[in-house]
């Protein structure tokens, strides 16, 4: 034990000075110096409208690029080493499990595995890294729309994008704008602009609407460029974007190209850590070599012939499985019939023949489904001969009727049944209507040939390009494409300006949709059994999902600490304890070394902070699918707000601030309690205080995300215009 | 693109002429759409004098299938070459539609109603 003490001495001051420098860091972020003296406060001021518009000179912000990109083998050595002294911890923390205190001790190392295997993922993403390439040439005939797709945002921003998308230099491009809000005043504004205007059809008039994938659906329609670029509108494309993407179309099976999303009204700081460095890079280039990478809504291409296929695929399965679910309900619904006849007052033997006759058409069709016939014969054939059954049925029912009351003689004023013509196609409605026909077949037959058909009545379309099975059509869409046989790439430059939110609430909402859509994916079409992926795309998708589950990790590395400092229960034997510093410190610096070196010009640190924050987003995601996957709620698409709330946001973030105080609390009574001089194992208690402070650090962008406050009134923003103040950068407070 | 159409009894013979693909997609759809409206319910499309058909095309297709079918009639396709074969079969389509070799027997399919 002396030795270990010994190397404990370094490790805590390395611990600390580390600490130091990130408090600092953070200090010399929020306050401005001049010649070494304190000057003000810093503050960002964000633009409300792209300041940059139409002003010549502004130029395109240059793209971080990993440095893992140029330096592939220096990438594999750190990466390799990393992964082995992650193997040897994990050799370690296996075995060190605590039994006695299992109820906190297993899912902690599961969570700790779980974490694990991330890296694993962000190894094998880091290993097939390539240097980005310049792009093929456009194709100089292609033709391209672009759609501008707007719900409620104000008009003066799209009219910035609009202009802006005027501007692109390729030739045969054509803009839309594509308003789901069917505003006038967005229709007179694309009129002046002298761009397309597209509001959806009649035929969505009581139809589900599908938000912005039935949005583009409906305009798919109403335009015929072959390739489509997607712009959400406050997303501002520059000239090049078509001329930089389209050239990977001349790959025939090439179906989807994003670039990345980049704000401009963002801090260098980035709070709320919209710009996502980590994904729009490694991560979408990582995925390039495996032809896995998504779609992600705004600033991608789209070839119009593969989202079309995607669509007519999805119809077919829609009917095959509508014609399916049918049969599966028909026969139920027959035997009710017969035994609801079988046990009436008075049993009819033709009711019950026409039942049987009924029933044997039904298992026609199961037989059809079964030799895959074509679903247009089984469901026109079954049609037809059940009309016949419930006419013949009808008819001789209407003969005994008729024959009866002439045996009656009644009256000649009565309403005769004869009165209907038995050869009237439109009988059965009639006699339904009317209220008339005694017969249960009738109804049975009717119900059945209404669910045994092919029209999709339920869609406005029914063929749309884009999935609609997921609040995140986009990824949804890739997937589907992926299944398919078609390609993707992500392009790494910098084609297009946004707005990203500017408030907690908003944040947390925009993430908890992406988070949700991709859980329904794979709830919907299990990334592990569903057809067609190669066994890359797979695992990468079953990455994409398992991410989601973090959240519960970071739960148990949360609780980690504090179970030990507060309750006293420790998740590792205490025998083993000492292995921390040969095993744990090995992976803990490695990691670090080569996080460092890849996110080097990344400004990824926001990136890894809200990767722990966001845990109850990803928990509460994962709660909405299941209830959803269950039919107990109906998600629904969450338009992110382009205006930002104001004040504090502390509530929306209550779980991150409660673990926060009660870390930062248990950091405190383990220092003391080594300091005091009672902790029996001084070690494991130093470890658990780091990892708690560790923990405090990553959670506190919360406090900064609550906090921040971009939003200035117009008078302030024109008053600092007049200090000649340049708007989206940074400017101090005095 | 040219749409003819034949009234024979009850069912149209609609004869597209030219290539079926983004561009005319929307005018056979609407074409096909309107003959339902008007009351013919059952539709055959010849493809014969179509030498090229796109997914777009397709999608027409199924707007025709899913107005006849809301109507209660039925669409149906004669003499699609091999390459529209292929696409129908690429997209699974074949798993909806029957493809007939001629119009009669398209014709003729609406009635088979024996067993």
């Amino acid at each position: 034990m002396y030795e270990l003490s010994s190397l404990l001495q370094p490790f805590a001051a390395f611990c600390l000075v580390a600490f130091l420098v990130m408090i600092s860091r953070f200090l010399v972020s929020r306050f401005t110096f001049r010649n070494g003296r304190l000057i003000g406060r810093r503050v960002f001021v964000a633009p409300r409208i792209d300041p940059h518009s139409g002003k010549p000179g502004w130029e395109r912000p240059s793209t971080p690029m990993s440095p893992a990109c140029h330096w592939p083998r220096l990438t594999r050595v750190l990466v390799s080493m990393n992964v082995v002294a992650g193997f040897w911890f994990m050799s370690w923390r296996w075995p060190a499990v605590n039994w006695e205190h299992w109820w906190i001790a297993v899912p902690l190392v599961l969570a700790e595995t779980h974490l694990f295997i991330e890296i694993l993922f962000v190894a094998t993403t880091l290993w097939n890294l390539q240097a980005p390439t310049e792009p093929p040439p456009p194709m100089p005939d292609a033709t391209v729309d672009v759609y501008v797709c707007t719900y409620n945002e104000p008009v003066d921003l799209v009219r910035g994008t609009v202009r802006a998308s005027k501007e692109i230099t390729f030739p045969n491009t054509r803009t839309y704008v594509l308003d789901d809000g069917n505003r006038p005043e967005m229709r007179r504004m694309a009129e002046d602009e002298g761009v397309g205007y597209i509001t959806r059809t009649a035929e969505w008039q009581g139809k589900p609407r599908h938000a912005k994938a039935g949005n583009i659906a409906n305009a798919m329609l109403q335009t015929t460029g072959e390739f489509i670029l997607l712009q959400d509108a406050d997303q501002i494309p520059y000239p090049e974007i078509v001329d930089r993407m389209l050239g990977y179309f001349s790959d025939s099976r090439m179906a989807m190209v994003q670039s990345p999303q980049w704000f401009y009204n963002c801090p260098p700081s980035d709070p709320l850590g919209s710009q996502q460095p980590i994904f729009y890079g490694p991560i979408l280039q990582g995925k390039n070599r495996f032809n896995s990478s998504f779609f992600c809504g705004s600033n991608g291409m789209l070839r119009r012939e593969a989202l079309m296929q995607a669509g007519v695929l999805q119809y077919v399965e829609a009917m095959e499985e509508r014609v399916r679910k049918a049969v599966d309900a028909a026969e139920p619904l027959l035997e009710k019939a017969l035994w609801e006849n079988r046990r009436s007052d008075n049993p009819s033997g033709r009711l019950e023949q026409a039942l049987v006759l009924l029933f044997e058409e039904v298992q026609r069709v199961r037989e059809g489904l079964r030799q895959r016939l074509p679903l247009q014969d089984l469901t026109w054939g079954f049609q037809q001969r059940a009309h016949r059954i419930a006419r013949d049925l009808v008819a001789a029912d209407l003969a005994e009727l008729q024959r009866r009351m002439d045996e009656d003689s009644l009256p000649k004023d009565v309403a005769r049944p004869a009165l209907y013509d038995l050869e009237d196609p439109d009988l059965a409605d009639r006699l339904a209507r009317a209220g008339l026909s005694p017969l249960q077949a009738f109804d049975v037959a009717r119900r059945l040939v209404d669910m045994i058909d092919l029209h999709r009545g339920e869609e406005a379309i029914p063929v749309q390009g884009f999935t609609t099975f997921s609040v995140t059509e986009d990824m949804a869409t890739a997937y589907f494409l992926h299944q398919h046989g078609w390609k993707t790439h992500y392009h790494h430059e910098i084609l297009a300006r946004g707005m990203a939110p500017e408030d907690l609430p908003s944040c947390l909402s925009q993430r908890l949709r992406w988070s949700e859509g991709a859980f329904q994916i794979a709830l919907r079409r299990n990334p592990i059994t569903a057809p067609g992926f190669t066994l890359s795309q797979r695992l990468f998708y079953i990455h994409s999902f398992l991410y989601y589950f973090t959240g519960v990790s970071t739960v148990m590395v949360l609780l980690g600490p504090i179970m030990y400092l507060l309750v006293g229960w420790p998740a590792i034997r205490a025998d083993s304890s000492s292995g921390m510093l040969t095993h744990f410190l090995p992976f803990l610096l490695t990691s670090q070394v080569t996080f460092l070196f890849w996110s080097w010009k990344l400004d990824a640190w926001r990136s890894i902070q809200y990767g722990i924050a966001f845990f109850p987003v990803f928990i509460k995601a994962i709660d909405n699918a299941v209830r959803d996957a269950l039919g107990l709620r109906q998600s629904r698409f969450v338009v992110t707000p382009k205006e930002a709330l104001e004040g504090v946001h502390l509530g929306s973030a209550r779980w991150q601030v409660m673990f926060l105080v009660v870390l930062t609390f248990s950091a405190f009574v383990g220092l003391w309690r080594v300091a005091a001089g009672w902790d029996p194992h001084p070690l494991a208690t130093l470890v658990n205080v780091l990892w708690a402070v560790v923990d405090v650090i990553l959670l506190s962008v919360v406090i900064d995300a609550a906090t921040y406050r971009p939003v200035i009134s117009e008078a302030e923003l024109r008053e600092r215009e007049r200090e000649s103040c340049r708007v989206g950068t940074l400017v101090t407070a005095e | 693109m040219d749409t003819n159409y034949a009234i024979r009894g009850e069912c149209a013979v609609v004869c597209p002429e030219g290539q079926l693909n983004l561009l005319t997609a929307v005018k056979l759809k609407d074409s096909l759409i309107r003959l339902v409206g008007e009351g013919v319910k059952r539709l055959v499309v010849d493809l014969g004098d179509v030498p090229f058909v796109d997914t777009s095309g397709l999608g027409a297709l199924i707007s025709g299938l899913k107005a006849a079918r809301l109507a209660g009639g039925d669409l149906r396709l004669a003499r699609v070459d091999a390459r529209a074969k292929q696409l129908l079969a690429i997209t699974s389509l074949d798993r909806v539609l029957t493809v007939h070799d001629s119009v009669e027997e398209a014709l003729a399919a609406f009635e088979t109603v024996s067993r």
